[in-house]
């Protein structure tokens, strides 16, 4: 019998301690992932089902999280709640104590669940503005409540999305790195630091490997069991219509929004705003940054890669998540399209450094695109879930061929998520600076890179105000894709 | 059919377009190099940056030498390391800059660089030289130093004992070791110091530490936005504020125990392309011109003392007593004082 290559096997007490870091990312992210949609789903009902004055600012600041790196993300949250933060210097006057959730395990899953919770509120809406109309009156009709309703119909027909977004977001809190190190308890450590520190600082590649394929097995376990649930009982009914939105109404809906906005303002909007305060303390750091020749080469080339990776992915994601409702309808081929995602983004990288030797700019479309496909597919997919039996059977015998009736009838009723899929994907390429930086592709920079540059050589500012128009142009990409047609 | 054919086709198309020029560029850059000598050299970040000293050097090199010095960023020093091993067979570097003294054992293990002693090597001082073979080439230096916050309100501490009071509860950003050479410097700092007894120390400045960040950048964030008075960084940093903050309210504090030192270095690449061409960017990395764009660049000293240095580094404090580090227990010791970080 063939015997194992010798770095499979573990060292001395290395299991043992494998045991508790693994149990510490799957918790941090786990509970992330809860917080992310305790907020996010009341967050998609708005954004889905009323009309309200921020409800289009809401859903242009999707695409934020995806785009302004975590140090920045960290560092809002700092400066509003750390030890000498805006919020806990008020807090502590009132209550003469100190007062601050960060540098916790607490901190880590507030930080991440609020990070976060617009890629659910995000997904889940765009499912919620479908729901099956039919369904939902012959219910009514029939004398159900309204929470029966709920309980029956439309979480049921909100199942694949809240599982896609779930499974995004449980992943990018698992592979979480400078947030948990910078906010989390001290020496803090998760598998993606072990790795991080394995493979980088004491060269031990063979550890490294070890436990980057614990690392991915865990991811894969906890995204198959996302997917395997999705993928039960997964039949709709009924006539699929663009639901109505109505204004808010009631003191009920008035209190739920008002109460809603304000933990977004609070734990999104006060650290990202914070941001841009400490940036623009003066106008010195945006003039010297908007004289530099280089950041207007890196803007260009930031949203020529963006737009190339994001129509591909979109393309790719596209394809996959319709093949996967209208023809291969078991769980293989969605884990399959998940598994890109469950590995960790520093082995990434690594693998691109090795097999990669000569990278360009069409290199760097093609990595960014191969990981993050599977954003795009879990947002067209999340549409294409809502899409009844009886549609598409009605379309598929109505139409001369298939590519007929999914160009004329069943694509354009995944509209909503192949927009999502564009923005999302945009935001992502628009704020990697891993991949990138693994390329050393020469003379050729992105605004990530660019503000991480920035950053490491005492130029904080400027980075601020890079992060800052990174956000503006994220921004503007989800508000073009949010426009209803 | 058709239509999803096409638009696969004219995605792959667009996703094309930007490598176009540089694929022109390229096949252009590689008839133009056979013709005109170059010299490439993987740096960190900061180095090549356009605020970095890497562009102002490889334009006095050029005009210098006729050669042409192609910078390429790789990320940070632990990077620079991983990329020149995996391109041991068939290096595409032919000078790796940014090697600090902490990594001069792993380098050597690795075996990744060649020996070579510039001309005018004579002009680094013995203390700064990182080995007998020259394998590393040191360009600049800078001490270890606690960065004090002069408007935080907190009492300046003294020395490295007076952190660990209750007065500095939660007033400093530390660096992970594991992920930043500015942790592991201030953990060889403390080796150091304290030799065998360094985890007493590490137990008594628990509480002092608010937080481990994992990079240099993200701990001076943390304070210039003023969430603690006290960051590791070097003496040198406070030099950055006075030129271009036009602030001297950051003060590098001098302690008694010593202060141990953060030396870089440039090697050449053991087989590499451009053998000679490397040889001569080592020796032009020394000489007092390259030198003199290093202060208001990299923030650090020159090793070559006859350079000038600017005005604003009289904010730039030298230690009274200089340590060397143990660099091969550095790395043995990170597991250690985690542990005792984490409580245990």
């Amino acid at each position: 019998m063939p015997s194992l290559p010798s770095w499979v096997y573990w060292r001395g007490n290395e299991m043992t301690r494998l045991w508790s870091i693994v149990l510490f990312t799957l918790g941090e992210a786990l509970l992330s992932t809860a917080l992310a949609l305790v907020v996010g789903l009341p967050a998609a009902f708005f954004a889905a089902r009323r009309r309200f004055a921020l409800r289009e600012v809401l859903l242009s600041l999707s695409g934020v999280p995806m785009c302004v790196p975590p140090m920045f993300m960290a560092l809002g949250f700092i400066l509003c709640y750390g030890t000498n933060g805006m919020v806990t210097h008020w807090l502590s006057h009132i209550t003469r104590r100190e007062c601050t959730f960060l540098y916790s395990f607490a901190g880590i899953v507030i930080v991440q669940g609020f990070y976060n919770f617009p890629i659910v509120m995000r997904t889940v809406a765009d499912s919620w503005a479908h729901l099956p109309g039919g369904a939902v009156d012959a219910a009514r009709l029939l004398g159900a409540s309204e929470r029966r309703i709920f309980l029956t119909i439309t979480l049921f027909h909100l199942k694949s999305a809240i599982l896609s977004a779930a499974s995004l977001v449980f992943l990018y809190c698992f592979f979480s790195f400078i947030i948990v190190l910078l906010l989390g308890s001290l020496a803090t450590t998760t598998l993606e630091v072990e790795i991080y520190s394995a493979a980088r600082s004491m060269m031990d590649y063979p550890y490294a490997a070890r436990l980057a394929v614990i690392e991915t097995l865990c991811a894969l376990f906890v995204v198959s069991l996302y997917t395997l649930c999705g993928t039960l009982n997964n039949q709709t009914h009924g006539f699929q219509r663009d639901t109505p939105q109505k204004s808010v109404s009631g003191i009920t809906e008035l209190a739920c929004l008002a109460v809603m906005v304000l933990f977004i303002a609070a734990f999104l909007l006060a650290p990202m705003m914070s941001i841009a305060a400490n940036a623009f303390v003066s106008l010195t750091p945006l003039r010297r940054l908007f004289t530099r020749g280089s950041f207007y080469s890196a803007l260009v080339n930031t949203v020529v890669i963006a737009c190339c990776t994001a129509a591909l992915s979109t393309l790719l994601g596209t394809v996959c998540a319709l093949a996967a409702r209208f023809k291969y309808r078991g769980a293989a081929l969605k884990v399959l399209v998940m598994l890109p995602l469950a590995v960790s983004p520093i082995v990434v990288s690594f693998c691109f450094m090795c097999l990669l030797p000569a990278a360009n700019a069409a290199v760097l479309v093609a990595a960014q695109t191969a990981l993050e496909w599977p954003f795009a597919y879990a947002q067209v997919s999340a549409s294409a879930e809502s899409i009844s039996d009886n549609i598409a059977a009605s379309a598929f015998l109505l139409s001369p061929s298939p590519m007929f009736a999914m160009r004329r009838a069943l694509v354009p009723l995944c509209y909503r998520g192949i927009a999502s899929a564009f923005a999302f994907t945009f935001a992502i390429s628009a704020g990697d600076a891993a991949i990138p930086l693994m390329l050393a592709i020469p003379r050729f920079e992105t605004l990530s890179l660019y503000l991480y540059r920035l950053s490491g050589a005492y130029r904080f500012a400027e980075s601020s105000c890079c992060a800052i128009v990174l956000c503006l142009i994220t921004t503007g990409v989800f508000a073009l894709g949010g426009r209803r047609r | 059919m058709k239509s999803l054919f096409l638009s696969v086709v004219f995605s792959m198309l667009l996703s094309l377009v930007p490598s176009l020029p540089l694929s022109a560029r390229g096949k252009s850059s590689k008839k133009q190099a056979a013709a005109r000598r170059e010299v490439v050299v993987y740096a960190y970040d900061s180095f090549t940056a356009d605020w970095g000293p890497g562009p102002q050097l490889a334009a006095m090199f050029e005009k210098q030498t006729g050669i042409k010095a192609v910078m390429i960023s790789v990320g940070d020093t632990g990077l620079l390391l991983s990329r020149a091993v995996q391109e041991k067979k068939s290096p595409k570097a032919d000078v790796l800059v940014g090697i600090s003294n902490h990594l001069v054992e792993k380098a050597r293990q690795l075996d990744v660089l060649a020996p070579y002693k510039p001309q005018g090597s004579e002009a680094v001082p013995e203390p700064l030289r990182l080995d007998d073979d020259w394998q590393l080439t040191p360009y600049d230096w800078s001490f270890f130093a606690f960065v004090y916050d002069t408007q935080s309100g907190v009492p300046e501490p003294k020395s490295l004992e007076d952190l660990t009071r209750p007065e500095y509860r939660k007033k400093i950003a530390m660096i992970d070791p594991r992920t930043s050479a500015v942790g592991l410097g201030f953990l060889a700092w403390t080796l150091s110091v304290y030799g065998t007894g360094y985890l007493d120390y590490w137990r008594a400045l628990r509480d002092s530490i608010l937080t481990l960040a994992p990079s240099w950048d993200s701990a001076y964030g943390l304070f210039t936005a003023g969430e603690v008075p006290l960051v590791i960084s070097y003496t040198t940093s406070p030099p950055y504020h006075v030129e271009n903050d036009h602030t001297d309210r950051y003060r590098a504090l001098i302690f008694p125990e010593g202060h141990t030192m953060h030396i870089e270095g440039a090697g050449l690449v053991k087989g590499a392309k451009h053998s000679a061409e490397g040889k001569a960017f080592l020796d032009f990395l020394i000489t007092e011109e390259a030198q003199a764009v290093l202060p208001l660049t990299q923030w650090m000293y020159p090793v070559n003392e006859a350079v000038k240095l600017p005005p604003s580094y009289s904010a730039a404090p030298k230690a009274s007593k200089m340590l060397t580090a143990d660099n091969e227990k550095v790395n043995d010791a990170i597991p250690a004082v985690l542990g005792v970080l984490a409580g245990e």
